[in-house]
């Protein structure tokens, strides 16, 4: 057991304290939802104590929100067509594999 | 085209459809193409850049759909089914055109100092989700950042967080495992925030 798990137990702090690279490690899992309760718990604990981590967290969730934007349209949109010669290119391919 | 026949088609109950499709129904083949083929392009260009690999890769696709449509079990809807094929249609094409080794991104700062502190910056993503929906300028600017990721880096994100495919199936289309996911897609989405930041200097 390192010194700072022992203080936080003898403080009666039930929550482990971590650093902000290991907290980074967990923001995939965070944001999939895939965190264990216990490690849900860690990390929003250092959220809430850590400016810079938070920011840092809002414009990464910014920056995904921000390229699926990108690609908004794509289903939005009139439907593409699909060129003629390609549609008989298929068609074909499938009269020959019979 | 019969146009009677395919007015028939549209009006089809989608397990109708595959039954007529698995039966080996010319018309409901030649359907599935004019209804989905646009689309699959779309998604193929995503990938591979080139109009002309797009239809190739679509080629391919529906090639592997007609063999194996005897085995689609409509646990999804058709569209997704041919998402999915077209995607790894795409991915396909990809490992044989450009054999690159695997691209690391390793032009990222350390974004923590020797006690593992986040080194705070004063870059900002300030583009706004409202504006890019509406902008097809500022739409166009994305994408090209992410065309510009290294390969995989690309891939992850198209794959995850635009196409919505979760980190298993990623590991399964990529060939890679879960974990490699994992920090490969955070790499990424790091990557892509960083040019986001710049982009607006």
């Amino acid at each position: 057991m390192n010194t700072d798990d022992s203080k936080n137990i003898m403080n009666g702090d039930s929550i482990p304290s971590i650093n902000c690279k290991s907290f980074d490690a967990f923001i995939v899992d965070y944001i999939d939802d895939n965190l264990k309760d216990e490690e849900k718990k860690i990390f929003i604990r250092h959220l809430i104590e850590c400016a810079p981590c938070k920011k840092y967290l809002e414009d990464y969730q910014n920056s995904i929100a921000l390229s699926e934007a990108a690609f908004s349209n794509d289903e939005k949109n009139p439907k593409k067509e699909i060129p003629e010669q390609l549609v008989s290119a298929i068609l074909a391919a499938r009269q020959s594999a019979k | 085209m019969d146009l009677s026949r395919n007015i028939d088609i549209i009006d089809l109950p989608e397990d109708q459809l595959i039954e007529k499709l698995k039966n080996g129904d010319p018309a409901s083949f030649e359907f599935i193409v004019r209804e989905y083929g646009g689309y699959m392009l779309t998604i193929a260009k995503r990938y591979l850049g080139s109009e002309a690999d797009a239809q190739d890769a679509v080629q391919d696709a529906y090639a592997q759909a007609f063999r194996g449509i005897n085995n689609f079990q409509g646990r999804s809807s058709l569209k997704s089914w041919l998402h999915r094929i077209v995607v790894n249609a795409s991915l396909m094409k990809l490992r044989t055109y450009k054999r690159r080794p695997i691209d690391l991104i390793d032009d990222i700062p350390s974004l923590f100092d020797s006690n593992g502190k986040r080194i705070e910056t004063a870059a900002e993503v300030t583009l706004s989700i409202e504006e890019v929906a509406i902008d097809s300028r500022q739409r166009a600017l994305i994408r090209q950042q992410i065309d510009a990721l290294p390969e995989t880096a690309k891939n992850l994100l198209l794959l995850r967080d635009i196409e919505g495919y979760s980190t298993i199936e990623v590991s399964e289309l990529l060939g890679i495992s879960v974990s490699s996911v994992k920090t490969g897609l955070h790499r990424a989405r790091q990557a892509l925030k960083k040019k986001l930041e710049i982009q607006q200097r």
